[in-house]
Formats: C-alpha cells, structure tokens, sequence
C-alpha cells in the first residue's frame, strides 16, 4: 500500500540527515507504528508520506504510484491525517470542521450533512448534540474524535497518525485507542501511526518499526520485538513497560 | 443664530461631503493595496522587511508635507503618465491612501503570521491548497486583526484629509485653516467637530463590521456592510449633488439670465466647457475677502463659480497655469521675485507691464491690472520705538539690528525680498522667528520680537499702533494686487467683464478696514460679510 525506499531527509544538504537511507513496505489493512524516541525522525518520516515534508532523495509510493509525481493537495486529500495539535478550525462549527473537505471535493450540502452525522456516530459523538458546536465547547478527548472524523470525511484509505492521543489523560486515551482499532478494522483502514509511548505501540500495533537516528532499527511484531530484541537498543527500550508491570505487581502484593 | 454660525453651516453639506469622498476612496484604495501586499509579503520573508520599512518610511513623512509633496511629483510625471491633475482631488487621494497603508499592511502580516502553525498545517494535512488555507483559515482567523488596522487607518486617515486644503481639495480642513487665518474659532470648531464625528462614525461601523465577524452575527454584519456602502456611494455621489445644489442656488433672477443670455449668445457656443468659474485663495484674509468680492462679482453676470480656498501660495499659481482654477488675486511682486526671479527693482508700472508681458507670453494667462492698491513686505516696528530711537527708515534700523529679533510669516525668510533687504541695509538680527502670519502682529506689540516683515494692506498696523519703515533703496518691489484669470476664462467676455470694474477700484485704505473687520477679535466679520461691505464703499465704474 505504501513503500518508501531509500528515503532520506536533509535541511542543510548532506550534511546531517534527519530521516537517513529509510525502507520501509505498509501492507494494506494494517496498523503500523513508528516507535523511538523524542527527535528520532518520526515526524518527519510520516509527513513525507503525504508532502507535507518533501524527501530528498529515495523513492515513495502510495498504492503503486510514485508521490513526487502526484499533486499534494489531490494526495492528501487520499489520505487522512491526525495529529497531536489537533487543529481543529477554531472558527468553524464542528460539522463545518468535518465537512469541509467534501466542501472543498465539491460534494453536495446535504450529502456533506449526511455525511457528517454519520462520522460524528462512528466516533460515538452525538450528532444532534454536537453539530452546531463550536471546537472550544468540546473536551480534549471530545476534540480528538471530531479529528479522526474529520480526517476520515471523504473515506481515504490510508491514515497518518502523529501520536494523536498523547494529550489526553490515560482513560480517555485508553478509550480512543481501542475505538480507533475498531474503526481501523470496521473501515478496512491502512495506519501509520506515530507514537514514543511504548504501551501504544504495543496495544495498537501490527507491526512496529523501531527508530533511532533517522534510521529503522528493527521492525516487528509487537511479540517479537519483546520476544526477539534485534539489539541492546530496542531490548532497553522494551526493558520499561516490563518494569511497570512488575512493579505495580509487587505493589499488589 | 448669528450670521457666522449660518455661513458655516451653509458650508458644511459641501465641506463634509468632499472629507467624505477622499477619505473613504483613500481608505478603499488602501485596503485595495494593502491587504494583497501584505498576503504577498507574508509568504515572502526576504520581502516583508523592505516593504514593511518602505511603508513605515512614508509614515515618517509630515502628513502635510507629504500632501504638498504629491503636488509637484505629479506635476513633473504628468500625473504618474496618467494625465492626473496635480490639483485637489488627485495628490489628497494619493497621499491619504499611502497615509492609510502602514496600520493595513503591518496588522494584516501580523494577523496571518500569528495564526496558529498547528492550524496551517491541519489545513494542508486535510488538503486545502495554499490558496484555500489563506481564504478559509489565514484571513478569516487574522479578520479581527485585519479589522483593526483598518480601524486605526481610518481615524488617521479622517483626521489628515483635513490637511488636504491647502493643495486644492475641499474638505472639512477649510473651516480649520481659514478659521485659524481669520481667528475664527467657531469656523475652526466646525472643522474640527465635524471631523472628529465622522471619525467615530466610520470607526463605529467599522468596528460592528469586527464584531459581527467575530460573533458571526450575520444581522450586524449587513448592517454595518450596508451603512458603509451607503456613505461610499454617499461620498461619491454627494460631493456633485451638493455642487450642483450650490450652483442652482446662485442662479441668478431669471429674467437677467434670459437678458444674458440673448445679449451673449454667440460666445455661448464657444465657451461651452466653462461650466462654472474656479476662484482661488491663499491662506489669508485679504485673499478670503477677495475672492469672496470676485466670486459675487461673476454671480452678477449669471456665472457659476466655485471656491478654492487655503491654497499653498505655489500652488494657486500653479493651479492657474494649468487650468484647475480660473481666476485669483496675486501681487505682483511676488510674480516679480518668485515665478520671473528678477532681482532689480523698476518702478510699479514697470513692473506691473513687464509681469503682464511675461504671464501671457510664459502660460497665457491674462492679468486684468491692479485692483488699486498695495499689499507690499514692509518691515513694520512698535510706533514708540520707532520715536524713542528716532528710526524712520529702514536704513535707521540697520544700526539696532544687532540687538533685535525680527518675525516673519513662514514663508519670508526663504524669500528673494529679504535676502536683497538683508544685504542692502546690512540687516544683522540677532534672531529670526517665523510665525503664522495671524500671530506676527501679536507677537511684535508683546514685544516678542522688535521687528516684523508686516503686509503694507493689512488693517493691524493701524490697529496696533505699528510704524512702517521706508526703503529708500528701494530694494522692496512693488505689490500690486493683482487680478489673475486663466487661458480658458480669459476667452469668456462675461468673466472680463464681471471684473474689469473692479480694477483701480480698492484704495488700500478701504482694504486694510476690510481686513481688519476679519482679523480683529471684537465685532468680528466673516470674510464674506467684509466683502459685501467692500463692494458697498468702492465705486464699481460700470
Ligand atoms: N524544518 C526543519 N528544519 C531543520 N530541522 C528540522 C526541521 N524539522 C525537523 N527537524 C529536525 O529533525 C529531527 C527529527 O524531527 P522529527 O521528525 O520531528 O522527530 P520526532 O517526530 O521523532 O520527534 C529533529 O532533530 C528536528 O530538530
Ligand atoms: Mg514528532
């Protein structure tokens, strides 16, 4: 579904790169996250997916066409894109932020509506509640729903997920995490998420990609990774989310 | 109501209408301009610098120079190659708009630099081109700010149009500089009343305009919408109605019309584009009263007139050469020093010949002859001084000079009369000090200063107890108030004849009594009443 081959990104040419010789093959229908550390290239490696940053050198293709040679706004609008900052359009009601995208796409105001009640129900928001709202009026938690609904508004196939749930408190991030698997599944999505929360990784994950460095140290199955550490580096990295579970266990005890 | 209250008032639909017009196209074009500029510059970093500077850099300019200023860059790129006439309308528009642009642009770029970069990039993310973030994000989130430079604009903008008189347009700022000229108050008043409301009103809406944009209240937003759009078109539209309003109420009776008619009618054809005679003032009294004589005058005859008043004394000139106005009183001396820069000093008829010769022959005007009297530069000092150290002459006064400050209007010091004064009597002050020319009289009987270059006409040297020097060197050219008229209205036998009478007709007695009935702080009269007075006491040979 998306193949990235080669990649590599640099801001002060050649020098020192960012995303460095990265390969990487999405299979369509599943969940792939980018785990490392603050700074690793993350970011950056998802957002060349769908140019909002432009690689310097290497080959991306989304469903066997290469990016470079498609229009941006066209590609993005194929792709759904949730981030952290949410970016929810502060003037906008909420259903003009979910709608405006099929506006832009030329679809008709009461396909627009129709359709913005149906994602408000897919993210288990009231439709009738929330509609006319403006984004100030929702929570946290509430605000990240309207933005996977938005980001899924035209049905792309493909979504990018830039840690999406890293603001919200750990119930409502619970909660979000296991919906979004379920719309993931429902919808026949394909996901690149990013994420330095192991647990995420772990719980969402078909497979994960280990970063560091601007390079993939190892990629995996969640099971594998725990089981199979290609290397100091990633046996550390899984070392924590082991120790908590032990010593909330001696806790118990 | 007294008699002055009424005459502002009857200014006021024409003086408010034209401050109207100017500021709200100068505001129009500046938004025009300034809101895509600062949308380019936004985008283009190596860009916004350099703009941003360049336009903060016209802020720096005194608005009334900058006014001045479009005058002759107008003239010399025959109105930036678009033939616009250097006179009124064009250089106040012009400047006002480029007074306008600074609070536009920079709250503009600030606003959509200040968007939320989590907010533009959500905008990509979802896949907005560039040109749909700017529309549906940038600017609509920027709005508020947006709103608010134009609200400084325009408040700014309002209050410099009145500054736009003295380069030939209407506005409210010719209750204000006439007011101050003739020590009016109640006219400066007026202007500055009249001013101020339009401000707040066109910043009230302007700023429901802000609200309903940022309550989205669809209700204010066409209200505010439709009231601006009323007093654009408003602006316009109002400036010829109230003209044409003006024109109508100076119709002569009809039956001398019909007589004028018939006795002229085949110069009628001829003449046809000569709708109405512009008379043209600068800013003094004398010049108020004058043209006030000159315009009732070519009413007698059926003519329609307008008036340019508070002219800059270049600009009226220059205005006459090209036709923006018909007819002024200037002095020939000041033709004689200032336009033909000669520098020896003939006799008054001689000059009076040889300036007539040169106007004609140099830009077709025609100079009707001397209305009777002089308005010379004359060094003037308090009468008890010129007795206690017995100076007569100016020559006597050259040995005090060393310890005397001497005032004069802005405009004397720069002028040929004072630098041949200087070096002929070796005149040595030991300061100089311009002043408003309403104030120098004051400021030498309070002792301010000892010496002042007072006007030969003006009714306060009387008043005031002040003694003229003579110039025995006759290094003073002779002023003669002139009667000027234009190319186009000289081809108009009823404009000649309407003031051929008036010439030889003012002995400057009669003149300094009208001048003083203006400037004098008791029983004061308006420059209109001192006129009609005046044309009661001369004898109009007809
Ligand atoms: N526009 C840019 N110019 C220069 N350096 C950048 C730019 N964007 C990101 N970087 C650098 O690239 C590195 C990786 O950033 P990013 O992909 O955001 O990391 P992550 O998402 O893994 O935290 C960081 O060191 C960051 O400073
Ligand atoms: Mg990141």
């Amino acid at each position: 579904m998306i193949s990235l081959q080669g990649v590599s990104k640099t801001y002060d040419e050649g020098q020192s790169f960012v995303v460095q010789d990265l390969s990487l093959e999405i299979a369509a229908g599943e969940i792939l996250v980018l785990l490392g550390e603050s700074g690793c290239g993350k970011t950056t490696t998802l957002k060349m997916i769908n140019r909002l940053v432009d690689c310097s050198s290497g080959t991306i293709e989304v469903d066997g066409e290469r990016i470079r040679d498609s229009d941006p706004v066209q590609l993005r609008r194929r792709i759904g894109y949730v981030f952290q900052g949410i970016g929810l359009f502060p003037h906008m009601t909420i259903a003009e932020n979910i709608g405006v995208v099929p506006q832009l796409s030329g679809w008709a105001g009461d396909k627009i509506a129709a359709r913005v009640d149906e994602l408000l129900k897919l993210v288990s928001l009231d439709p009738s509640e929330f509609r006319s709202r403006k984004p100030r009026q929702l929570s946290g938690g509430q605000q990240q729903r309207i933005g996977v609904a938005r980001a899924l508004a035209i049905r792309p196939k493909i979504v990018l997920m830039d840690e999406p749930f890293g603001a919200l408190d750990p119930l409502t991030r619970d909660s979000l995490q296991n919906e979004y698997v379920r719309i993931h599944r429902e919808l026949h999505l394909t996901t690149v998420l990013v994420t330095h929360d192991m647990m995420e990784a772990l719980l969402m994950a078909d497979r994960i990609a280990v970063m560091s460095g601007g390079k993939i140290v190892q990629l995996a199955t969640p099971r594998s990774l725990l089981t199979n550490p290609a290397n100091g580096y990633v046996r550390d990295l899984m070392k924590k989310p082991k120790e908590q579970a032990d010593s909330i266990e001696s806790l118990l005890s | 109501m007294s008699e002055n209250f009424r005459e502002q008032l009857q200014q006021l639909p024409s003086n408010l209408a034209n401050h109207l017009e100017i500021s709200i196209i100068a505001l129009l074009v500046g938004v025009l301009i300034s809101v895509p500029l600062a949308i380019f510059v936004s985008r283009r970093e190596r860009l916004r610098y350099p703009v941003m500077t360049a336009v903060g850099v016209i802020q720096t300019i005194p608005s009334l120079a900058l006014l001045a200023l479009m005058v002759p860059l107008l003239a010399a790129t025959d109105g930036f190659l678009l033939g616009l006439s250097a006179f009124g309308f064009y250089p106040a528009v012009i400047a006002l708009t480029l007074y306008s642009m600074l609070p536009i642009l920079r709250n503009t770029v600030t606003g959509i630099l200040g968007v939320d970069p989590n907010l533009t990039e959500a905008a990509r993310g979802v896949g907005m081109s560039e040109k749909q973030v700017l529309y549906r994000v940038q600017l609509p989130l920027a709005a508020p700010v947006i709103i608010a430079g134009i609200r400084t604009a325009t408040i700014w903008v309002v209050g410099v149009a009145t500054l736009a008189t003295p380069v030939g347009q209407k506005c409210l700022g010719n209750y204000i500089f006439t007011g101050l000229q003739t020590r009016n108050w109640l006219m400066v008043w007026f202007g500055v009343v009249a001013a101020a409301f339009l401000a707040i009103l066109l910043d009230l809406l302007i700023g429901g305009l802000e609200r309903a944009a940022q309550e989205r209240r669809k209700g204010l937003a066409w209200l505010s919408t439709g009231s601006l759009v009323f007093l654009l078109l408003a602006g316009i539209v109002s400036p010829s109605l109230v003209q044409r309003a003006d024109a109508v109420a100076v119709q002569p009776t009809p039956t001398t019309a019909t007589a004028q008619v018939a006795e002229s009618a085949p110069a009628e054809t001829k003449t046809r584009e000569l709708r109405e005679v512009k008379i043209g003032a600068k800013t003094f009294s004398e010049q108020y009263i004058l043209a006030a004589l000159l315009g009732s005058e070519l009413h007698k005859q059926g003519l329609k007139t307008s008036l340019a008043d508070s002219l800059g004394s270049t600009i009226v000139f220059d205005a006459l050469r090209n036709g923006d106005i018909d007819v002024y009183v200037d002095y020939s001396g000041t033709i004689w020093a200032n336009y033909i820069k000669r520098t020896d000093v003939p006799s008054r008829w001689r000059v009076l010949a040889e300036t007539n010769a040169w106007l004609a022959t140099e830009h077709g005007i025609r100079g009707l002859g001397s209305l009777g009297f002089e308005n010379a530069y004359a060094i003037a000092i308090r009468k008890e001084d010129a007795e206690r150290l017995g100076i007569q002459t100016i020559a006597d006064l050259a040995s005090h000079s060393s310890s005397m400050k001497i005032g004069g209007d802005y405009e004397f010091f720069a002028r040929p009369e004072w630098k041949a004064m200087r070096d002929a009597y070796r005149l040595n002050f030991s300061e100089t000090v311009s002043y408003d020319s309403s104030l120098m009289y004051s400021a030498l009987v309070e002792k301010e200063v000892d010496a002042i270059s007072a006007f030969s006409s003006d009714g306060r040297i009387a008043a005031f107890e002040l003694f003229v020097l003579k110039d025995p060197k006759q290094v003073i050219p002779p002023y003669d108030a002139v009667v000027l008229v234009s190319k186009r209205a000289a081809n108009e036998p009823k404009v000649i004849n309407a003031l051929q009478p008036l010439i030889q007709a003012i002995p400057v007695e009669l003149m300094r009594q009208a001048n003083l009935m203006v400037d004098r702080d008791e029983d004061k009269k308006t420059a209109r009443e001192a006129a009609e007075w005046l044309r009661s006491r001369i004898k109009i040979n007809r």
